[in-house]
């Protein structure tokens, strides 16, 4: 077959579902390639009418190239329950048509330069297509001439991701802070229901949003302010809980569920901000001290261990190992500061919980040290499966969200063996991750389109534990990004939501006392 | 009746009038201070947005009014018209209710709001929504049939609710009042009494009930916001009283007059003098009281550095030396733009303080704070500030001043994309929309960033080394300056004014040297100055040294300071101060780096 039918070819199959009635006669009469010759003059004719009837492509030049889709969906693996992957042409076209191809079935959606993919079919053919892939044409229209790009893939993974999504909305600044809310996003959808927005709560700053394995039904965050505290829901019972008992540095900071949800880790920290004078840096973060702590939620009671709040050295991002009988957590000895802060590099270590005990184990392992490595690790989180441990590495310090360098890396926990996800990292901070309750996607918050708004993207990890290329959180406006001033901050996924919103969290902050720990 | 009239017209004139030169000769800078803080976006969107919230049709009203304060005149006569409006509605709704009877109480929320919008929290918006309110009252009177007035005011609650947010209550009680009047004055209206009391009744109860529904399935607002709207007063935790005043100070000039007309004439006419009189004396107490004049002073200095306005910020100096923080900066900052800091600063009283704005994490940042930084080449610092104007503005909205100087230095360090999503906002704007396209063209453009006349200079002038921001470190951070490139002038004359306010000469010594690399045509005075004082503490004059020529008129003047000061001025800084005050031997003598003498 020459171009031209190609040609042809596509451009009948792409109008097919607009004008489906023309769409398939065209195709009935294309198909029937034996006669292809003889029935040569009728295409033609109806190409030309469908043409006229569609104002679809025609005189279409074919390009070598991918399209230049913003957000960056080529090849790219996804799970069957993800929201369509709405996305725009950067190169600013007039028109663009799309069809998505799988075994069976096929969309084809118009646009102006961007397309918005219906919710319903775009659902049916991901999943016929599961453990498949689809094939994405794209044809554009730019200064009045078309252009058919080169086809890509989304390749369709049965292995679901958890449905909701929780994150933090707030602007990229430094020290203050305007509006905040913590948001879950239905991620099979475009639906977002606001959690807590502290327009309600005084203006409070809250953080750290996460769930417990991976249910709606456990999670915390911190709700910072005069009537704050950590609050807890468990079942949607919710707590107002001062994590600070005497003689801690701080309230709870970083922190993560032990999977009876009886007991939560966290560190306390003394956190200082500096703003960095050379152009190409922007805030340093770092703690002057820092400790690690586990609450009994059950008692109110701190457990902790005088070589976990050891003044010489630093301890932080502290999580449990999926059957609970670990503590992860990263750990960097004292330095002067800001002077030395190139020197502050952070190991990976784990102490032994027991949690019928409520104890804390006495030997320290080191599992990724720092000197060695010659980096500095953040943002611990085990996979649930128990296979895998994913963090974050900087050049030094604890706060890689400014560190343009931040990269997440893969440890496989049963041979210790690294990756170092060159596949999923960008060209900025990759960061604050969370994984699906399957140990088959994980989350990560990304700056890799302009360094500082931070966005949610998906990462597939298949059974060989290989990692595939990452896809953003997809928008029904997929322009949503560009016009957003707000990052997406620790997202935090669950496979069921969470059964409260802001007005209870209003009405907890404003109402409800905190009970003290001890 | 005719008199009444004329004084009538002529009170009238003579209050719009009034308000027309107090916003545009005494008060006009706050003015221009309200169109910075917001970001009015012309599309539909916006428009869209605004109306999604009970209140935002007058929040988009202000808005939009305010975008044109960036014309002082403009400004003067919106304002002006605004509140003349609120007066000459409830005069209206007086004359509607009472016949043509002039009333001195009309002023009464007119005046009130005047004082209001003198402080900067208050909104245009609010100011619009109580005249729209009360033309809606207005309005609602002009229907004869007391039926169809009940339907009005029953749908009128929820619509002006939804588009002018607390100011509905204005409507609502005004309206309770209004069939009270008609009811109880005329003996016609809502009959029989039952009708009334069940109107009155049905009024309160929808009053309260929509705000509540809007709460619990709407909006995303505390309670107190969702009854008052954002359209009045920035902190949404709070509703002040003098809001909630004027609110109820319609219908209680309703009811008060009605009271009042049941008085005899010469009642009448005694009250209304005495009434006037209380008037006049509220106005001359709220102008003395409510505007905050050196507020306004500090405003105009940040305006005109807005403005790069460099020499009428010296002109304002000359005239009367700053006091304010902001006015000092503005001055040190204006002097080393123009390159006087090392000619003339010492006749402006400085002091050690007068050169930054610390930064503190509480409040909102001082639009100001980042002008220095920006300038001396801390671009970081000043992109910083910027958007610490931004996120700790009260009410969430940003200042477009802040956003288009967070754009400039995003398109200096080189961070397109982030600039790109500033100047999309800034092209939705009116009145920024050309600056906004024109910096677009330098975005990915690095060579043309780079022959910008000030952008390639800030560019090239940032520091290479890596240090923190240390408010209190700030003569290291400007050596490290300086050291990324040595010919940044300004950074310079800020640290060597920096040294001699400390009166640090061996630093200032120290650092004398790089004056060659600066291309001054002589010795700055400042400099010669302190050459000429340090010469005096030296028995020998180091070779060194004698590569800084020292005028003659410098050393005549050391020599009669010297004379003057060993004679008696040493005891007698006010004589001093009124020959050699603007030296740098009289700072040394008299006055310390706090300010003090």
């Amino acid at each position: 077959m020459n171009h031209r039918v190609k040609i042809l070819r596509e451009v009948v199959v792409a109008n097919q579902n607009v004008r489906d009635f023309l769409g398939n006669m065209a195709m009935k009469l294309l198909c029937e390639t034996s006669c292809f010759s003889l029935c040569n003059s009728v295409v033609k004719m109806m190409f030309v009418f469908v043409l006229y009837s569609c104002g679809g492509p025609e005189n279409v030049k074919i390009s070598l190239e991918y399209p230049p889709v913003y957000p960056d969906y080529i090849n790219v693996s996804i799970p069957q329950n993800i929201a369509p992957l709405n996305f725009l042409l950067r190169n600013h076209p007039e028109k663009i048509q799309v069809s998505i191809k799988g075994k069976a079935d096929s969309i084809m959606v118009r646009g102006n330069h961007k397309i918005e993919i219906p919710q319903e079919k775009w659902s049916s053919l991901l999943s016929e297509n599961a453990n498949d892939s689809l094939l994405v044409k794209v044809f554009a229209q730019v200064n009045a001439e078309w252009i058919l790009y080169k086809s890509f893939k989304w390749y369709v993974k049965a292995d679901k991701v958890d449905s909701y999504l929780s994150y933090r909305l707030i602007e990229p600044g430094y020290e203050v802070w305007n509006k905040i809310q913590i948001a879950e996003r239905n991620v099979e959808n475009f639906d977002q229901r606001i959690l807590a927005d502290n327009n309600l709560t005084s203006g409070s700053c809250m953080n750290c949003h996460i769930h417990g394995n991976h249910d709606g039904k456990l999670s915390m965050f911190h709700l910072r302010g005069e009537k704050g505290g950590t609050i807890l829901n468990k079942n949607g019972q919710l707590r107002k809980i001062n994590t600070r008992a005497k003689g801690m540095l701080s309230n709870a900071v970083y922190g993560d569920f032990h999977p009876s949800g009886r007991y939560g880790v966290f560190s306390t920290n003394i956190i200082i901000p500096e703003l960095h004078a050379n152009r190409s840096e922007r805030l340093e973060v770092y703690d002057t001290a820092s400790d690690l702590v586990v609450i009994d939620f059950d008692s109110d009671k701190v457990i902790t261990k005088p070589f976990l709040s050891d003044s010489t050295t630093f301890e932080t991002f502290p999580v449990f190992s999926a059957d609970g009988k670990w503590i992860y957590f990263c750990s960097a000895p004292k330095v002067t500061l800001p002077d030395s802060i190139k020197s502050l590099k952070y190991s990976i270590c784990k102490v032994a919980f027991d949690a019928e005990k409520g104890e804390i184990g006495n030997n320290v392992d080191t599992l990724w040290n720092a000197r060695k490595m010659g980096g500095s690790v953040c943002h611990l989180k085990a996979s649930p499966d128990g296979n895998y441990l994913l963090y974050t590495v900087v050049d030094y310090g604890t706060f890689p969200i400014w560190h343009r360098e931040a990269d997440l890396q893969l440890m496989n926990l049963k041979t210790g063996e690294i990756d170092k996800l060159n596949q999923v990292n960008g060209p900025n901070s990759d960061s604050y991750h969370s994984w699906s309750s399957n140990s088959r996607w994980f989350v990560f918050a990304s700056k890799r389109d302009d360094g500082i708004y931070g966005k949610p993207y998906f990462c597939y990890i298949d059974a060989s534990g290989k990692a595939h290329k990452p896809f953003v959180l997809p928008q029904r406006d997929p322009e949503a990004y560009d016009y957003m001033l707000k990052s997406f901050n620790i997202p935090d996924l669950s496979a069921t939501p969470v059964p409260f919103d802001a007005k209870d969290i209003e009405k907890v902050y404003w109402v409800q006392a905190a009970e003290q720990v001890k | 009746m005719n008199l009444k009239k004329y004084i009538s017209s002529f009170v009238s004139t003579a209050f719009f009038a009034m308000l027309v030169v107090f916003w545009e000769f005494f008060y006009p800078n706050h003015l221009i201070q309200k169109e910075q803080m917001q970001l009015f976006m012309t599309d539909w969107d916006y428009f869209i947005q605004h109306l999604s919230v009970p209140g935002g049709f007058a929040t988009y009203l202000g808005e939009f009014f305010t975008q044109f304060f960036l014309f002082t005149m403009a400004g003067a006569w919106i304002v002006s018209i605004v509140l003349f409006s609120i007066y000459f509605g409830v005069k209206c709704l007086l004359r509607r209710l009472f016949g043509s009877r002039f009333s001195l109480l009309a002023f009464v929320p007119a005046i009130a709001y005047l004082f209001l919008l003198c402080n900067d929290f208050y909104y245009l918006s609010g100011a619009i929504a109580v005249s729209l309110s009360v033309w809606a009252v207005v309005g609602y009177l002009k229907i004869k049939s007391p039926a169809s007035r009940a339907v009005v005011g029953f749908v009128g609650i929820p619509f002006l609710y939804w588009f002018l947010g607390g100011a509905y209550v204005l409507f609502g009680i005004s309206v309770i009042a209004s069939e009270l009047v008609i009811r109880f004055s005329k003996e016609s209206g809502l009959n029989p009494m039952k009708s009334l009391v069940l109107y009155i009744a049905a009024c309160m109860i929808w009053g309260v009930a929509i705000p509540l529904f809007a709460h619990r399935f709407l909006l995303l607002d505390t309670l107190l916001q969702s009854f008052a709207s954002s359209a009045y007063y920035k902190f949404t935790l709070a509703f002040p009283i003098y809001l909630k005043l004027i609110f109820a100070s319609v219908p209680a000039i309703i009811l008060l007059h009605f009271v009042f007309l049941k008085l005899s004439e010469k009642i009448r006419l005694i009250m209304q003098l005495g009434f006037g009189l209380m008037l006049i004396g509220t106005l001359f107490l709220g102008f003395k009281k409510v505007p905050v004049f050196a507020e306004e002073k500090e405003m105009m200095y940040s305006n005109l550095v807005n403005k790069q306005d460099w020499t009428e910020i010296i002109k304002q100096a000359e005239r009367e030396l700053p006091k304010g923080q902001q006015e000092k900066l503005a001055l040190t900052l204006a002097l080393g733009r123009t390159g006087q800091l090392s000619s003339r600063l010492f006749a402006f009283s400085p002091t050690q303080s007068d050169f930054f704005i610390p930064y503190k994490v509480h409040g909102m940042a001082p639009l100001i704070a980042n002008e220095p930084y920006f300038y001396l080449g801390f671009v970081n610092f000043s992109q910083m500030l910027a958007m610490e104007s931004i996120d700790s503005s009260p009410d969430a909205v940003m200042p477009v001043r802040a956003v288009k100087r967070y754009a400039e230095t995003c398109i200096i360090t080189g961070q397109y994309d982030v600039a790109v999503r500033f100047l999309t906002l800034l092209k939705r704007t009116l009145f920024y929309r050309n600056w906004a396209t024109k910096a677009s063209e330098y975005l990915y453009n690095d060579e043309k960033v780079k022959a910008h006349p000030l952008w390639g200079k800030l560019r090239a002038s940032q520091p290479k080394d890596e240090f923190y921001y240390q408010s209190d470190q700030m003569d290291a951070m400007l050596f490290l300056l300086l050291r990324s490139n040595s010919q940044n002038r300004m950074a310079y004359e800020y640290l060597m004014s920096s040294y001699l306010l400390q009166k640090d000469l061996d630093k200032f010594l120290e650092f004398l040297p790089l004056v060659k690399s600066m291309n001054y045509p002589e010795l700055p005075l400042v400099f010669q100055e302190a050459l000429a004082y340090t010469r005096t503490l030296l028995t020998d004059w180091p070779d060194a040294l004698k590569a800084y020529p020292i005028s003659d008129n410098v050393s005549k003047r050391i020599e009669l300071y010297a004379n003057a000061f060993n004679s008696g001025g040493n005891k007698n800084a006010a004589a001093m101060k009124q020959s050699f005050g603007s030296t740098y031997w009289y700072y040394v003598h008299f006055s310390e780096p706090n300010g003090k003498n």
